[in-house]
């Protein structure tokens, strides 16, 4: 099974521990993984700001830099993306519900891009949903004593309708605790550029997370999307919150290592 | 309406300070969660939600056909029908009544429409007192302040804070058992009651079919404002009108659960017209104000689904953006999800251009309309529209070298060290205050992703 991976800009600029992760996991379960080089940002911080024709210019190039693998150092290698056989993987339920859901709104008028954009969208997948949809998560046994509470993206949970995938994947990890969060299905506060033109407001809702995280007794907070996860550390370490933040990838590398 | 949620930034800034308020909000709202949680469990809900949503389509995409067939019917009936296009024109044709009829005394039931048209305050300046009968009403009047929720409107105070307040205003001893704040109010209400010369209600349906009126409430205030006395005005918005009264078999089942997690209000009440000849109660007069204020021109766009809105205020109980600054905020009378699409749009974009960028889109609101509007998607939409006509020249430019540099690769990744490089001065946080002055920065890496997989050394 060949994956193009796709990685979130700021996950590759700040956080490429998680997508190594995520690499490293997916070969692990017999993926052959390519990582497309021209791939940049899914458009999605110009989107939710109501910029819409920017957007749409980065989602054009966004599906076209993720359907060919071009590999200009590691590997001299090229090749297209097969609709039928390929799929293109990103450890983030917020990006890939933007290319999935938004895409072919964004690009509906568009002649070129208004059938390759559903197309696209079909075959792009967010980690936990293709292990447990496509892979098989029963093929993922992993090991690491810890206790982690899972924090749901509301992009994953209420656009990509993730909830039990995430989960199962956690339960296949031997020695791993999971402790609910009270209202773990209440936003953190992210938001993306919400997170800067309202951070009071943002980091507010921050707090009540990080309240109910710090009740769940958890050593770690765990999640599939590293948005939230950057603005809760953030506001954690700010706040002298010591425990640890990992995305869910990094606890499976971690767990198979 | 005032301009007042052209202000959101200022007035969220200085709620959300307050602790007080915060903790009130919390409490009330997650409870007002967990209660319509429970409430669900026993019904199918995205049934519910998508009959309702049919019938909603219907009702609005023909609302040239059910409203002139509402308005025949309640005419038969015997009700007169007042069409105002605007608040001013609303408040005047009911000044005009309550003058004819020589009221000195108002009884008003809850009503967001009449909220919308300041109705209180234009009847109260012209000398008739209008007495709110709605307990939470009742507080917020006595207060001098708005309502800062739609169902629930003294949702912002606490017990003690009301307490206090009786105490002040009608003189009760202090005591904040919510029993006894209630038996005050009732008793000083019933006086009301029977001294009104007019009641004053909204409507929460309008059946085409039979030309009735549908009030739901808890407290049998409405039923008495709309019946105990000798003028009755319905006040509310064209959009409330649905087909058929077999519809309310959806409605009645979603409204109260989404609310209050009810399965049924205490009282639902069927209003079909002044009394008639072989009765010997009810109003002699029933008038009917429909008003449009902005909703007409919502009719044929992509925000045509907002008239769709049954006001239940499950998105405000959800929304954790209402949960922190409360309603007070947004400076208008609908606040909330709801309230930042139906503000902008029925008053203008230029009056409330904050208010639909005021959300994370985490979609809670969209998940649990009775009525299936896709709330936060109308809010993104509406951001496009606002910055379109929007001229922040600083953000336009960051907008377009955000997007040229996301187009070439090259840039992207040639940006990214330079950024790191930076990052390692120190002086990345001046960049970036909005976010640093509220938590840390994530520590640069020393190498992007695509860095280290194109030197092939990560593994």
């Amino acid at each position: 099974m060949r994956v193009f991976l796709f990685v979130p800009c700021y996950v590759d600029q700040l956080f490429p521990n998680v997508a190594v992760s995520t690499l490293r996991v997916l070969r692990h379960l017999g993926c052959e993984v390519v990582f497309p080089e021209n791939q940049t940002c899914c458009g999605q911080p110009a989107y939710n700001s109501g910029y819409f024709d920017e957007a749409r210019l980065m989602a054009m190039h966004e599906i076209n830099a993720l359907l060919k693998f071009n590999s200009s150092i590691a590997d001299k290698r090229e090749c297209d993306f097969d609709m039928k056989h390929d799929y293109i993987v990103g450890p983030s339920g917020s990006c890939v519900a933007m290319m999935r859901n938004f895409y072919p709104k964004l690009l509906s008028d568009d002649t070129r891009f208004n059938g390759l954009s559903i197309d696209f969208g079909k075959r792009v997948f967010e980690f936990t949903e293709f292990i447990n949809r496509i892979i098989g998560v029963e093929k993922f046994v992993g090991e690491l004593n810890t206790v982690v509470s899972f924090h749901d993206s509301c992009h994953g949970l209420r656009e990509l309708g993730i909830k039990e995938e995430p989960r199962n994947i956690l339960g296949r990890i031997k020695g791993l605790k999971l402790v609910e969060l009270p209202y773990n299905e209440v936003c953190c506060g992210f938001g993306g550029t919400f997170s800067v033109k309202f951070p009071e407001i943002s980091t507010a809702m921050a707090d009540e997370k990080l309240k109910n995280f710090s009740g769940t007794g958890a050593d770690i907070l765990v999640s599939s999307d590293t948005s939230c996860l950057m603005h809760l550390q953030g506001r954690a370490r700010r706040t002298g919150i010591k425990q640890r933040f990992a995305h869910i990838a990094e606890i499976m590398a971690e767990s198979i290592s | 309406m005032g301009p007042e949620s052209r202000h959101f930034k200022d007035l969220y800034k200085e709620q959300i300070r307050n602790q007080q308020l915060r903790s009130n909000l919390s409490k009330a709202t997650l409870q007002a969660v967990d209660k319509r949680e429970e409430s669900f469990r026993e019904v199918d809900f995205d049934f519910l939600r998508d009959q309702a949503k049919e019938i909603k389509q219907e009702s609005i995409s023909k609302l040239n056909e059910f409203l002139p067939q509402f308005e025949d019917m309640a005419q038969k009936n015997g009700c007169t029908i007042f069409y105002a296009e605007s608040s001013e024109k609303a408040r005047a044709y009911i000044l005009d009544i309550a003058l004819k009829n020589n009221a000195k005394t108002i009884v008003k039931s809850k009503s967001m429409v009449t909220e919308e048209i300041e109705l209180v305050p234009f009847l109260t300046k012209h000398g008739i007192e209008t007495v709110e009968t709605d307990l939470g009403e009742y507080i917020v009047q006595l207060a001098n302040e708005k309502p800062s929720h739609i169902t629930t409107p003294a949702i912002h105070k606490s017990r003690t804070e009301i307490a206090k307040l009786f105490h002040e205003k009608i003189g009760t001893e202090i005591n904040d058992d919510p029993k006894f704040l209630t038996a005050e109010a009732r008793r000083v209400l019933r006086g009301k009651f029977l001294a009104a010369d007019m009641g004053i209600s909204g409507a929460n349906f309008l059946i085409a079919e039979t030309g009735d009126a549908i009030i739901v409430e808890n407290e049998g205030n409405a039923r008495l404002s709309t019946s105990a006395v000798k003028v009755h005005v319905i006040v509310t918005g064209i959009e409330k009108v649905i087909p058929k009264f077999s519809d309310l078999r959806i409605f009645m089942r979603l409204l109260a659960r989404s609310s209050t997690g009810q399965n049924l209000t205490s009282y639902v009440s069927i209003i079909r017209g002044p009394r008639t000849t072989e009765e010997k109660d009810g109003p002699e007069q029933v008038h009917i104000v429909l008003l449009d204020n902005g909703r007409s021109a919502l009719l044929g766009t992509e925000h045509q689904e907002v008239l769709h809105c049954i006001r239940c205020g499950a998105c405000l109980n959800v929304c954790p953006v209402y949960r922190n600054v409360g309603g007070h905020a947004y400076g208008s009378v609908y606040p909330g999800p709801i309230g930042s699409l139906v503000t902008p749009l029925y008053f203008g974009k230029e009056n409330a251009p904050d208010l639909p960028f005021a959300s994370s889109l985490c979609g809670n609101c969209t998940e649990v309309c009775p009525v299936g509007i896709e709330i936060h998607h109308q809010l993104l939409s509406l951001r496009h529209e606002i910055t379109t006509v929007k001229k922040s020249a600083l953000e336009k430019f960051l907008f377009r070298n955000y997007r040229k540099t996301m187009l070439r690769p090259g840039r992207y990744e040639m940006l990214g060290r330079l950024t790191r490089m930076i990052s390692r001065t120190g002086l990345m946080k001046h960049f970036v205050k909005r976010w640093t002055s509220y938590r840390e920065f994530p520590e640069f890496p020393g190498k992007s992703f695509r860095e280290l997989y194109k030197s092939g050394k990560f593994d």
